[in-house]
C-alpha cells in the first residue's frame, strides 16, 4: 500500500469520525480506530479487488486537486466533510458506492470501539433438547 | 489428537493418509469424523487458522477480521450485486453464523429428487442422520423466554394471523454461568473437529488446497501453507479425496484442477435485505441472547427474521441513512434489525488467471427482484404490527416508513442497482443427482466421471433449502459418507 493511500484512508477514517454529530473527544482516536479498520480490510479483500479500490481511493484522494489544489488528507477537516457529502449525492454511481462501502465499515468500526461491552453476555439457565 | 503445524517435519509430504477432507466446515468436519471413526487413516485441510470459539465475540470486528473469508467483503457481480459472507476458519461457517437449526422441507426433498433424479433422499431417509449429527452437535431451543427483539416480530404476525415459529440453534445453553457466557455454541470446532481428533484424525489448518491431480489410483492434493513466515507449497496423496470448500471455493478448486461438467455453473443463494425497527419502547438490551424467532408464512417465496442488533451491527445497517446515525447512540435500545430473505437468483463461480480469488457473477431476474420488494413491504407491515413507529429499509435512497400507509411509497420492484442485498447461505454450485445433464457429482456426492473423488459441502444441494442450510448440509455429509464407507468405496 502507498503512502498516499495510507494518507487518504486515515483521513477518510477521520472525517467519517467526525461526521458523526455526537459531541466527545474521543473522535479523533475513533477515526484512527476506523482506518486501522478500513486498512485492514483493503489488505483482505479479494485479490482482484485490492488494485482497483487501490485506485479508487488515490483518485478519491486526487479529486480535490480540480477545486482546491490540495489532496484529500491536506484539506480542512470543513472541506473533508463537504467533499465526502459531494461523493456520496453524485451522479456518478462509483462515487457513490465508494462512500457507501467505507462509511459503512467506518461506522462499524467506530461503534465496535465505542460499545464492545455490548458483546458481554448475562447468565441464563440451562435448554432443553429441540423435539425436530 | 494430532493437529498439525504447518512447519511439522509430518505436515509435508511424508503424510500419506487413507483420505484426505478438504475444509473443516459442516460438511467437511462431519465427512472427516465418519471416516476416522470408521478406522480411515484422515488428513482434514483447512485454509483459514485454528482459532477458540472465544477468539471474538460473534458478529464482531474482531471476528471479521480473524474468521470470515476477505474480512467479510465478497461481491458477486452482476447487474444487482450481492455481497456474500464465508467462514475461513476450523469449522468454517458454522463458527461464525447463528447456528439457527432445520430439518430440510419435504417439499423441497420433492423438489431435489424430481428435478435431479436423487436417489434415496426423501425426509424418512434423511432422519437418521439428522439423529446422528445432532447426538454430537446439540441442538436447543432458548431455556426460558426470548429475547423481546425476537417476540416483538411473533408477536406481528400473530396480530396479522401470520405462521411464525421459535427455531432452535444449534447451541448447548448451561446453568454454569462462571464464564459469564450464556452457553456454548455448538459449531464444528466445538464439536465435530476434537471428536474427529479424538478419533486420530490429523488436521493442518493455515493450508489452502489450490489443484487436484490424479495419476496410478491417487489423488494428488497441490496445496500452499500459508500458517509460516514464508508460504510455501506442499503436495499430499490419498487414495479418496473429499472436497468440502463452501459453495464458492469447491468449483473453485474443481474447476482449477481440469473438473468442470456442471461445476459452479449453478449457483443459488437466498438473497436478503435488512431494515431497522425503531419501537416506541425498548427491547433491545446489552448481553441480550440471540433472536430465533421467524415468520413462516409466505414460505417457500420468502421468510423474515431478527439479526443480531448490538450498536456496531446497528450502525452497519443505519449506513444507508448516514442522517440518522446519531439516533443508534440514542435509541438504540428501542432499535432492532429485521431480515426477508428468497429464494431467488443464480450465479457461476470461476477462476480467473493470475488470481487466488473465484469471480462470482450473480443474476437476479425481475421476478426475483419483484419478489423481494413484496418481502420488504411485507416485513414492513409486521413490523408495524408489532408496534414498530418508524421502520428504515438499509437501502440506500430508500425513504424512511413511519406508518402503514408509507408502504405504498415503496417502489414496487427492487432496481438492480440499488438492491443493496446480501446472502449468508450459498449453496447449488454442483448439485448431486443421476440426471447427467445437470448434475456435477452422482447421487452420494461422488464426481461424475472420476473415482474417489466426493464432494460434501452445500454445493452438493440441489436448490435452495428455503431454511438455514446448515442442518442439512450436516445431513447430507453424513448420509453420503456412510454410504461411501458402507460400499468400502473408500
Amino acid at each position: 500500500m502507498s503512502r498516499q493511500f495510507e494518507y487518504a484512508i486515515l483521513a477518510l477514517g477521520e472525517t467519517i469520525a467526525y461526521e458523526r454529530r455526537s459531541a466527545d473527544d474521543k473522535r479523533q482516536a475513533l477515526g484512527v480506530g476506523a482506518a486501522e479498520f478500513l486498512l485492514r480490510v483493503h489488505r483482505q479483500m479479494p485479490d482482484y479487488l485490492r488494485p482497483p479500490f487501490h485506485i479508487l481511493v488515490l483518485l478519491f484522494n486526487a479529486w480535490p486537486l480540480i477545486r482546491k489544489g490540495r489532496f484529500f488528507y491536506q484539506l480542512s477537516l470543513d472541506d473533508r466533510l463537504a467533499e465526502l457529502d459531494r461523493w456520496r449525492r453524485s451522479r456518478l454511481e462509483f462515487r457513490r458506492r465508494f462512500v457507501e462501502f467505507h462509511v459503512s465499515l467506518a461506522l462499524f468500526g467506530i461503534y465496535s470501539n465505542l460499545y464492545g461491552q455490548d458483546y458481554q453476555h448475562d447468565p441464563v439457565v440451562t435448554g432443553a433438547p429441540a423435539r425436530l | 489428537m494430532t493437529l498439525l503445524s504447518p512447519e511439522h517435519p509430518l505436515a509435508s509430504e511424508k503424510i500419506t493418509p487413507d483420505v484426505i477432507v478438504i475444509g473443516s466446515g459442516p460438511g467437511g468436519a462431519v465427512t472427516a469424523t465418519q471416516c476416522a471413526e470408521a478406522g480411515k487413516s484422515v488428513l482434514m485441510l483447512e485454509e483459514g487458522p485454528h482459532l477458540p470459539l472465544e477468539s471474538a465475540p460473534h458478529f464482531s470486528r474482531e471476528e471479521i477480521l480473524q474468521k470470515y473469508r476477505n474480512a467479510g467483503v465478497n461481491i458477486g457481480f452482476g447487474a444487482a450485486k450481492i455481497a456474500y459472507v464465508e467462514g475461513r476458519c476450523v469449522g468454517g461457517g458454522s463458527e461464525i453464523n447463528r447456528g439457527l437449526y432445520h430439518h430440510t422441507p419435504e417439499s423441497v426433498l420433492d423438489l431435489w429428487r424430481r428435478g435431479y433424479r436423487v436417489d434415496a433422499l426423501t425426509l424418512d431417509e434423511l432422519a437418521p442422520h439428522f439423529a446422528a449429527c445432532e447426538a454430537v452437535a446439540r441442538v436447543e431451543y432458548l431455556p426460558g423466554p426470548a429475547p423481546q427483539l425476537s417476540t416483538r416480530l411473533d408477536e406481528g404476525a400473530q396480530r396479522l394471523g401470520w405462521s411464525s415459529v421459535e427455531v432452535p440453534r444449534l447451541y448447548a445453553y448451561t446453568k454454569d454461568a462462571a464464564s459469564g457466557a450464556p452457553g456454548r455454541k455448538q459449531s464444528m470446532s466445538e464439536t465435530f473437529v476434537p471428536r474427529f481428533l479424538k478419533a486420530g484424525g490429523m488436521l493442518m489448518a493455515d493450508t489452502c488446497a489450490t489443484k487436484l491431480t490424479h495419476s496410478d489410483g491417487r489423488w494428488t492434493v497441490h496445496a500452499r501453507v500459508n500458517g509460516s513466515a514464508r508460504p510455501r507449497e506442499i503436495e499430499l496423496k490419498a487414495k479418496t479425496v473429499f472436497v468440502a470448500a463452501g459453495a464458492v471455493q469447491t468449483p473453485w478448486l474443481l474447476r482449477r484442477s481440469g473438473i468442470k461438467r456442471h461445476i459452479g455453473n449453478s449457483l443459488r443463494f437466498h438473497p436478503m435485505l435488512k431494515v431497522v425497527a425503531l419501537f416506541a419502547d425498548e427491547l433491545n438490551t446489552p448481553g441480550e441472547l440471540e433472536p430465533v424467532h421467524q415468520i413462516k408464512e409466505f414460505d417457500p417465496r420468502f421468510s423474515m427474521g431478527c439479526s443480531m442488533s448490538k450498536r456496531p451491527a446497528l450502525a452497519l445497517a443505519m449506513a444507508a441513512h448516514p442522517e440518522m446515525i446519531d439516533a443508534v447512540d440514542r435509541d438504540w435500545r428501542r432499535m432492532a434489525i429485521y431480515y426477508v430473505q428468497s429464494t431467488g437468483g443464480t450465479g457461476r463461480v470461476r477462476s480467473l488467471p493470475g488470481f487466488r480469488d473465484p469471480l462470482v457473477r450473480v443474476a437476479l431476474e425481475p421476478s426475483d427482484l419483484k419478489e423481494l420488494a413484496d418481502g420488504l413491504a411485507r416485513l414492513a407491515e409486521v413490523l408495524f404490527a408489532a408496534g414498530a413507529v418508524a421502520v428504515y429499509p438499509s437501502i440506500p435512497g430508500y425513504p424512511v416508513l413511519k406508518s402503514l400507509a408509507d408502504i405504498g411509497k415503496l417502489p414496487e420492484t427492487l432496481s438492480p442497482k440499488q438492491a443493496n442485498a446480501t446472502a449468508l447461505h450459498l449453496f447449488s454450485s454442483c448439485p448431486m443427482g443421476e440426471d447427467s445433464d445437470k448434475c456435477a457429482a452422482n447421487s452420494f456426492g461422488r464426481v461424475h466421471g472420476t473415482s474417489n473423488l466426493f464432494i460434501a459441502d452445500a454445493s452438493l444441494l440441489c436448490g435452495p433449502t428455503v431454511v438455514n442450510p446448515q442442518g442439512t448440509v450436516m445431513a447430507v455429509a453424513h448420509r453420503n459418507v456412510m454410504r461411501a464407507i458402507e460400499d468400502r468405496a473408500i
